[in-house]
């Protein structure tokens, strides 16, 4: 202890001594540290903690998929989730749920709050009791039953003053009094397609929704028995689906079991974008330690004697090693603390770049990040300060004491200072190539065309009672005089309504047959919408061949040219018919073709799509109950609002109308999480390569101020200053050239990493190489030139005499 | 004086082998020094004087030979042997005083009783005698850049006699010095020895060889003569010269 305690008040003094030293290894150390510690915190919360449900690794999403779309859409219908629930033996139970928008009226402004709208049993299965009164009780699920809602913390603090009397009393939803049974634990949150939702509800389906096995639009959640796994769920699910689908082949053919925890399924998106920042930081970190190792290297150099002084007195290496990483250790210490700062810093505002949806409660940095910062500077310490320390205590001894004793890098040390620079060089080059393959990703992005016009269009997302409006026909008289006002509205060019809109965070996929193909053999699944005349024209989708929907069209429909390509290749799809009640019909007569939209992602190409006409009893009739008021107007976004809102007021005063957004605000919220991550990609990258300009700089310099002797005689024998600027740049580029060419290697083998994350471009992107080689190559040329023209400066006659 | 070896040198030899080129350095050594003898080893430059303290101090080992220290042989030890016997049984004084600029005189002094594991309490004991010794007491807490040259040396004695080791080793102790400096820390060498210290010094002052008790010659990296009583002693007898 008294030998570790004089190591460390001499190694706290040495730092004190050399401030410039110091400063420039905490501070590099904090950045690489403090980034690691932001990221940590976020990748804590989201992946590694639990979700705050009893049991939560029991709990599953139980669900079921179309094997043969493009991008496999997960959702049960009613039927099958009756037939799983009546089945399955694995689950203590099953619930189906749905993300829903539930007007809230009453004593306060009216207001649309994001809802779950879930079977009777869905808490039980959660095993979650709210703080306050009852869950759902089964009656409340039947058709007709008695109306119950269950509050979170927060809508119950926020709107109702949290009034402890609440429990028990009647609040006005979708126009209905409806009974407070319960309300939620304020940590209460379930995030698979719950997510933020303030309000749950019994499932209440319309008769068309609970009798359709084609139309998927319920997430299904269970728990596992006990004694039950998740490879026996999986094989019990899959016999029950396959079952289905041999029943019910019109509308399950090629569907597929899907069985996950919770926790996966929350994560899927989140999780590749996660670990490459994770990643990307972790290089960061690696570069600063390279970066502060040369540091080491340089300083222990000029500590031989010092060190050789310690080992005549009866140090042995392991004492030697031992202090030099006791001083490694108090830099590591004061690199961690200040790294904890930049994360404090850092974190805060990850939150808000990254449209990630956070958990619940707890600060950014908890004990957990704490911990993690700490073993993160130990384990730093080691990386950086090993090496130098084992290069240091291995000197000559006898060297080190002689007088004269120039204190600098011996060729092995020389050598291990380049090879940590080319180490910084590829871990650079490998961040900047990932870096410029998502700005060249983003531009993409913002370049792609959608498919729609958003510019000028406003939307409003509404949620319309069934009370009020009880059947489909109410609802589209509802839709008709909404759009008829509007188009009557100054400054409105078009307006339509629709049941959805993309992008908008909702998509419905239904199976469907094709008339004269079994389904067996064709893909059957396609997104589709409801949509009045007027939408095409509104949103700028092309109609292609055929026509658009006019006001008393039933029994028809409009597919997308990708549906068309698949079904009708070469031929005219118009007169052609689909049924969405399999291959004996009803039929649905093709009657045009529109251009394709990228509907949930911008990301995402197109997929198969078709339009119905609103509400049209012949097809989806009864089931729509949500509706997306659209319209489009020069004047711009912020006046087309208030005339939107105006038009839906005097159609029903009671209507919520807080979700109304322009159609840009959209397509911007679709790029955030890209732009984010490319911003963040951006910066880290341009912090490494920032670092390794110093390491390529502080090399260069230091072999500069060893070899001056030997460049004063090569100027004294001639050479003229191009000479000396091409000894020390070619000498620079062969370390920048090795590591370039190792990061290359690195960034192939590592590009399938980012794949997922990539839009529009290859991980190989040639454009992408050449920038980021020509971005490192002339920082590393301005990294070498400084100290090659300080060399170039060299007076020979100064230089002969500095031995 | 006492006639029990404290070193024994037998057969040493010491090469140098740099791009296949062999250089040989010390050649069939063959040196006894005894408790409480002040030996004196002398020579032109690149004689060998500096390979043979550094294998005397285990700064280096030996490519041949016996060495044995206190009894025990010592050439063939691992480094972390060599160390503890170089903390424990032997003090370094060198050319160029060899104090770390970053510590204190006491902590200079204090240091190889760190290595030793000594507590706080008995080295600081330790500490203040070896510096009342060479009378620096006074100067305990100032920087060794603070001193002057001969202070730096009596410091670095006080460093080399603090753990009181079995014998000092002094590396040309003068060279660094002017003759004033270098007489007054001859005298503290002197009076060591008179006190009892064995101290093998190298030197190519024949003043200060002088102050041995007996002169080992080196040249080419052999004995070549032995003296009693300084360089300008009787010469060494027939059986040390190979």
């Amino acid at each position: 202890m008294g030998v570790f305690l004089h190591d460390l008040s001499h190694a706290f003094r040495g730092l004190l001594r050399s401030p410039g030293f110091t400063a420039t290894a905490v501070l590099t150390l904090a950045l690489g540290i403090g980034a690691n510690s932001a990221i940590f915190s976020l990748v804590d919360r989201m992946m590694l903690r639990p979700l705050p449900l009893p049991d939560p690794g029991r709990l599953m999403v139980v669900t079921e998929y179309s094997g043969r779309t493009a991008a496999p859409r997960d959702n049960l219908s009613w039927p099958d989730f009756l037939d799983l629930q009546r089945e399955a033996t694995q689950f203590t139970g099953l619930a189906a749920l749905r993300s829903t928008g539930l007007n809230l009226t009453g004593d306060a402004e009216p207001e649309q709050v994001r809802a779950g709208m879930v079977t009777a049993n869905f808490f039980d299965v959660l095993q979650v009791q709210p703080r306050a009164g009852r869950g759902f009780r089964a009656e409340e699920g039947q058709p007709g039953g008695p109306r119950a809602v269950v509050l979170s913390d927060r809508l119950w603090k926020r709107r109702f003053g949290a009034d402890p009397a609440l429990v028990g009393r009647t609040i006005r939803v979708n126009g209905d009094d409806t009974l407070v049974a319960g309300v939620l634990a304020p940590d209460f949150e379930f995030p698979y397609q719950l997510r933020g939702v303030d309000l749950f509800v019994p499932m209440a389906l319309t008769p068309d929704q609970r009798q359709s096995r084609g139309s998927h639009f319920l997430g299904g959640v269970g728990r596992l028995k006990p004694g039950a796994t998740l490879a026996s769920a999986r094989q019990e699910v899959a016999a029950i689906i396959a079952r289905l689908e041999k029943a019910y082949p019109e509308s399950n053919t090629n569907y597929v079991a899907k069985v996950v925890p919770v926790q996966e399924e929350v994560l899927r998106k989140a999780k590749p974008v996660l670990w490459s920042l994770l990643g990307a930081v972790g290089f960061v970190l690696l570069i600063a330690c390279a970066n502060v190792a040369n540091l080491l290297l340089a300083r222990s150099a000029g500590r031989e004697r010092e060190l050789a002084i310690r080992a005549a007195l009866g140090a042995d290496r392991r004492r030697l090693v031992a202090q030099l990483l006791t001083e490694s250790l108090l830099l590591g210490l004061l690199g961690g603390a200040a790294g904890l700062l930049v994360a404090q810093w850092a974190a805060g505002g990850l939150g808000h770049i990254l449209p990630l949806r956070l958990p619940p409660g707890g600060s950014a940095l908890d004990g957990r990040v704490l911990a993690f910062t700490g073993v993160l500077s130990l384990a730093t310490v080691l990386v950086f300060g090993a090496i130098p320390a084992l290069q240091a205590s291995r000197g000559d001894l006898q060297e080190g004491l002689r007088e004269g004793s120039k204190g600098s890098a011996s060729p092995v040390q020389q050598r291990l200072r380049s090879t940590l620079v080319a180490v910084e060089v590829a871990l650079a080059t490998a961040l900047l190539v990932g870096s410029g393959l998502m700005l060249r990703s983003l531009w993409k992005l913002q370049h792609v065309d959608p498919g729609f016009d958003a510019n000028g269009v406003v939307i409003a997302s509404l949620d319309l009672p069934v009370r009020k409006y009880p059947g489909a026909a109410a609802r589209r008289a509802f839709s008709e005089q909404v759009v008829q006002r509007l188009a009557a509205a100054p400054g409105v060019q078009s307006a339509a309504t629709a049941d959805i809109v993309p992008l908008n965070g909702m998509s419905t996929t239904s199976s469907y047959s094709v008339e004269g193909v079994p389904d067996t053999d064709r893909p059957n699944v396609a997104l589709h919408q409801d949509v009045s005349p007027g939408y095409f024209r509104t949103f700028g989708i092309p109609i292609l061949q055929g026509r658009t929907f006019q006001a008393e069209d039933s029994a028809v429909v409009l597919v997308s040219r990708q549906m068309a390509r698949r079904h009708w290749p070469g031929q005219d799809p118009v007169g052609k018919r689909i049924s969405m009640a399999g291959d004996q019909g009803p039929w649905l007569t093709v009657i045009g073709v529109a251009g394709d939209v990228r509907y949930e992602s911008l990301a995402e190409e197109p997929a198969p799509q078709f339009y119905l006409p609103l509400m049209d009893p012949a097809a989806t009739g009864d089931r729509i109950t949500l509706l997306s008021v659209l319209v489009r107007g020069a004047a711009g976004p912020e006046t087309l609002k208030p005339v939107l809102k105006a038009a839906l007021r005097e159609a029903d005063p009671e209507m919520p109308l807080t979700r109304v957004r322009a159609m840009d605000d959209l397509l911007a919220d679709d790029r955030r999480e890209s732009r984010a991550r490319t911003l963040l990609f951006s910066v880290f990258a341009g912090l490494a390569l920032l670092l390794a300009a110093g390491g390529i700089y502080g090399v260069t310099s230091t072999l500069v101020a060893q070899r001056t002797r030997e460049i004063g005689i090569r100027m004294a024998l001639g050479a003229q200053v191009r000479d000396v600027l091409r000894l020390v740049v070619g000498q620079g580029f062969r370390t920048i050239g090795l590591g370039m060419g190792a990061g290359l290697v690195a960034t192939v083998a590592l590009g399938r990493l980012i794949q997922s994350q990539l839009m529009g471009i290859s991980p190989l992107d040639p454009p992408t190489y050449t920038a980021v080689f020509a971005v490192l190559g002339a920082v590393a040329l301005a990294a070498t030139l400084l100290p090659a023209l300080r060399a170039a400066k060299v007076d020979p006659a100064v230089a002969l005499r500095t031995e | 004086m006492t006639t029990n070896p404290i070193i024994r040198l037998e057969s040493i030899k010491k090469v140098f082998t740099t791009d296949e080129v062999e250089t040989h350095a010390l050649a069939d050594i063959h040196l006894e020094i005894r408790e409480g003898e002040f030996l004196s080893i002398a020579g032109p430059s690149g004689c060998g004087k500096s390979t043979l303290l550094a294998i005397l101090g285990l700064l280096d080992a030996p490519s041949g030979g016996l060495y044995e220290l206190s009894g025990k042989p010592v050439a063939r030890l691992n480094l972390s042997d060599r160390a503890r016997i170089r903390n424990r049984e032997i003090g370094f004084i060198f050319q160029s005083f060899n104090l770390i600029g970053d510590l204190t005189v006491f902590e200079n002094v204090e240091l190889p009783l760190v290595y030793r594991g000594m507590p706080g309490g008995e080295r600081r004991t330790r500490v203040m005698l070896a510096l009342e010794e060479v009378g620096m007491v006074h100067r305990a807490n100032h920087l060794p850049a603070q001193l002057s040259g001969g202070q730096q040396q009596r410091v670095a004695v006080a460093r080399a006699v603090a753990g009181r080791p079995t014998i000092l080793l002094a590396d040309e102790p003068t060279g660094n010095l002017d003759s004033t400096n270098g007489e007054s820390v001859m005298e503290l060498l002197k009076g060591l020895h008179r006190r009892g210290s064995t101290i093998c010094m190298v030197t190519h002052d024949s003043r200060f060889a002088n102050f041995a008790d007996r002169t080992v010659q080196l040249f080419d990296g052999r004995v070549v003569e032995e003296r009693q009583g300084g360089a300008n002693g009787r010469p060494a007898s027939a059986a040390l010269q190979h």
